[in-house]
């Protein structure tokens, strides 16, 4: 459970003619990842496409056209569409049938829109000519006249009476609109006075009539363009609406026949046989050797080359192409493990020979979480969001969350009863007269129902224990970590690598925590002096062998790395400190509500005390997610990860038709 | 004992100190690592992680103000 499916390499050949037979069988087994082919490999050449693969190309292209135009994007679709009926309208030519139906629409919706662009245009430049009552023949055509149409900023009639004498001055019915006849001979002096009115020219529009009539006329059919389009909308929503079902079924259904009739071209051929080499399941390899057998009357022949082991070699000795050298990581956890698969492959994917930590990951993630939270009055609401989230969503990145808060949730509940005793930042029992859920509500729970009978801590009081509780929590974490690497190194260079790399490591944990722990109980307790002696005695001599063996197993070097364990347990001492903080907002909050509510001033201030202590947990409760979900994430990437991670393995993607859509009813 | 003034402010000093580390080398982090992002997404877990190393400081810091406060009025 705990490594990646073993794998085997097998080479599956044939006749050409039983090609697609083949490829029909590999799709239903499901089971083999293909390893790319490459040209010119001992006299081989690529594959040929299938024939289908052109007609089908050609109508996922059509059917992605007409998707675009009705503006169909991926959805959650209730219906899955029957694969038989699917055939049945694809190779009636549903889709050109379609494309036939909505083009006529589209069409003539986009001339409508071309011409209703254009009447904006014109409507633009008409506007300034509404306000002069002349028709637009009237601008043009003279010999002896010269006329300026523009907008002025002053009347400059009476100053063209005084410079130019004679002139026709027409003010538009908007006091800057104007149009100005002079004969021509008076232009140069009119352009002057104009000028000085702050003339801005807008050429004269060619045509006929009146331009507030004309006006009219656009004005009337823009709108009926307007009416066009929208009941070509209509139309076609009314289309969506009608094969949305079909158009998202076809484009699964044809890219999967894409796919598989593109296939040839990832596998190796000659003019009469071909060949595919592969990974399958070294579990599956029996099954699908079974079914190409029945499935060809054996005139295809499947041979196992290579069961891939974990062991590591070194790549000096093979060069030999990593396709054959990478084995596809299939990753197999229970359904608890899976949940935590995407948290783990966030950051990589675990290699072939190194344990799967999704499973271990499951249980160390939300039990940190819970720690860091717990407090029943947080728990509750977790679980329940994350029981719904992960009934609901769909997409990894809300699953994932959903889970964190699910199972972070049960360990806080499970941490707020029986390690903490807290509900809200509040105790059930009070200690040394603070607020506790007895002085409260007048009721003394460890009498009256029987609970907590066990011994408690306070997250602001006993702050120096939990710190103390923490760096063990650490040591093992650690340790664990360790244990891990330990196998994993073992797997890929056997024993005495692991020993001396992780066993050192191991000894050199072990031995620095004695040695603190020596100089703590020495220094700091003095009390059992004799046993801090005893801790330090005991911790160098490890400490030392450790770092000899680290020494041999991975060279000095390492030993520059010895601080960094010692940050590592330490870092874990951030479980105490978080809780810490939370409890002292909690403590914060629940302090200024219960003097407002318990305070005589009134229904004022009893909802304005409940508003704060509503508030106040809310944000506790936000901020909680953040951070003892990313602090929770950090200790396993970064501490626990650090020991024994290596990841970078490639996912495993066997051929399979998508079905999410479609779906096959059996006859 | 020390002065529980004295105490306090030396606790002051060691938030405040390890929160402006770790701030700003956050924010350096943080900032590579979204635009690491921006050229491939897939980096999400990596410039994650990246960025909650230096958080480290801030908790040392934290620690270390806690154990001082546990002294005060001894």
């Amino acid at each position: 459970m705990l490594l990646p499916d073993q794998m085997s390499r097998v080479l599956i050949v044939g006749a050409n003619s039983r090609l697609e037979g083949t490829l029909d069988l590999l799709y239903e087994d499901g089971s083999t990842h293909i390893i790319d082919f490459i040209d010119g490999e001992d006299g081989f050449r690529i594959g040929k496409p299938l024939a289908q693969a052109i007609k089908a190309s050609e109508r996922l292209l059509t059917l992605r056209a007409i998707a675009k135009d009705l503006r169909i994007r991926e959805e959650l679709l209730e219906e899955r569409y029957p694969l038989s009926k699917l055939s049945q309208e694809i190779d009636g030519n549903a889709i050109e049938k379609l494309e036939n139906e909505i083009s006529d629409i589209i069409e003539h919706r986009n001339q409508s829109q071309e011409r209703l662009s254009d009447l904006q245009l014109n409507k633009r430049e008409l506007e300034p000519f509404t306000h002069i009552p002349l028709s637009l023949d009237m601008y043009r055509g003279y010999e002896s006249l010269a006329v300026f149409t523009g907008t002025v900023r002053v009347d400059p009639t009476p100053s063209l009476m005084a410079k130019v004498g004679q002139a026709e001055v027409i003010m538009g019915d908007d006091g800057h609109m104007v149009a100005v006849f002079v004969a021509r001979k008076d232009a140069e002096e009119t352009t002057r006075v104009l000028a000085d009115a702050g003339f801005m020219e807008i050429a004269a529009l060619r045509g006929e009539g009146l331009p507030s009539e004309m006006m009219i006329g656009i004005d009337e059919e823009m709108a009926q363009l307007e009416e066009q389009i929208s009941s070509a909308e209509t139309d076609l929503v009314g289309v969506r609406e009608k094969h949305i079902g079909f158009l998202i079924a076809t484009d699964e259904e044809l890219s999967n026949q894409v796919d598989r009739a593109e296939l040839p071209l990832r596998l190796g051929s000659t003019s009469h046989a071909f060949f595919i080499d592969a990974w399958v399941p070294t579990d599956e390899v029996e099954k699908l050797a079974k079914l190409l057998e029945d499935g060809t009357e054996s005139n295809v022949h499947l041979e196992v080359l290579e069961v891939k082991d974990r062991t590591e070699h070194d790549h000096a000795e093979d060069e030999e192409d990593s396709r054959f050298n990478e084995a596809p990581i299939n990753l197999r956890n229970g359904r608890m493990g899976s949940l935590f698969e995407y948290l783990v492959t966030l950051i990589s994917r675990p290699k072939y020979n190194e344990v799967d930590p999704s499973s271990i990951f499951a249980w160390t993630f939300p039990f940190f979480f819970g720690f860091m939270v717990g407090d029943i009055g947080y728990a509750i609401p977790f679980i329940v969001l994350g029981a719904v989230g992960l009934k609901k969503c769909t997409s990894n990145e809300w699953r994932t969350i959903s889970t964190m808060l699910f199972f972070g949730g049960l360990w806080a509940f499970f941490f707020g009863t029986f390690f903490f005793a807290e509900m809200l930042g509040i105790h059930f029992i009070s200690t040394e007269g603070h607020l506790a859920w007895n002085t409260l509500l007048g009721i003394n729970v460890t009498h009256d129902f029987a609970l907590f009978p066990w011994e408690t801590y306070s997250k602001l009081g006993d702050v120096e224990i939990l710190l103390y509780f923490t760096c063990w929590l650490g040591f093992a974490h650690l340790m664990l970590g360790l244990m891990v690497g330990f196998y994993n190194v073992k797997l890929r260079h056997g024993l005495k690598h692991a020993v001396l790399e992780k066993g050192g490591w191991m000894l050199i944990l072990l031995g620095g925590i004695l040695g603190v722990l020596g100089i703590a109980y020495m220094i700091l307790i003095e009390t059992p002096y004799f046993l801090g002696t005893w801790a330090l005695y005991a911790g160098i001599p490890v400490l030392l062998l450790g770092m000899v063996m680290l020494m041999k197993g991975e060279g000095g070097t390492a030993l520059m790395e010895l601080f960094g364990m010692m940050t590592n347990v330490l870092s874990y001492t951030r479980l105490a400190a978080i809780g810490m903080s939370k409890a002292g907002m909690a403590f914060a909050f629940n302090f200024i509500a219960i003097e407002m509510i318990g305070g005589s001033g009134g229904t004022v201030n009893l909802l304005l005390g409940l508003l704060v202590f509503l508030a106040g947990h809310m944000t506790i409760w936000m901020l909680a997610i953040v951070s003892a979900g990313l602090h929770s994430a950090r200790l396993q990437y970064v501490e626990f990860f650090g020991k024994f991670f290596k990841g970078g393995g490639l996912p495993y993607s066997p051929l399979r038709m998508i079905r999410e859509h479609t779906e096959k009813m059996e006859a | 004992m020390a002065d529980d003034g004295i105490i306090a402010i030396a606790a002051c000093i060691a938030i405040a100190t390890t929160g402006f580390a770790s701030a700003w080398a956050e924010k350096e982090i943080g900032s590579a690592a979204v635009g690491a992002m921006a050229e491939d997404k897939s980096l999400f877990g990596n410039g994650l992680i990246l960025t909650v190393i230096p958080e480290t400081i801030v908790i040392f810091g934290l620690v270390l103000a806690i154990l001082l406060w546990t002294q005060m009025g001894a």
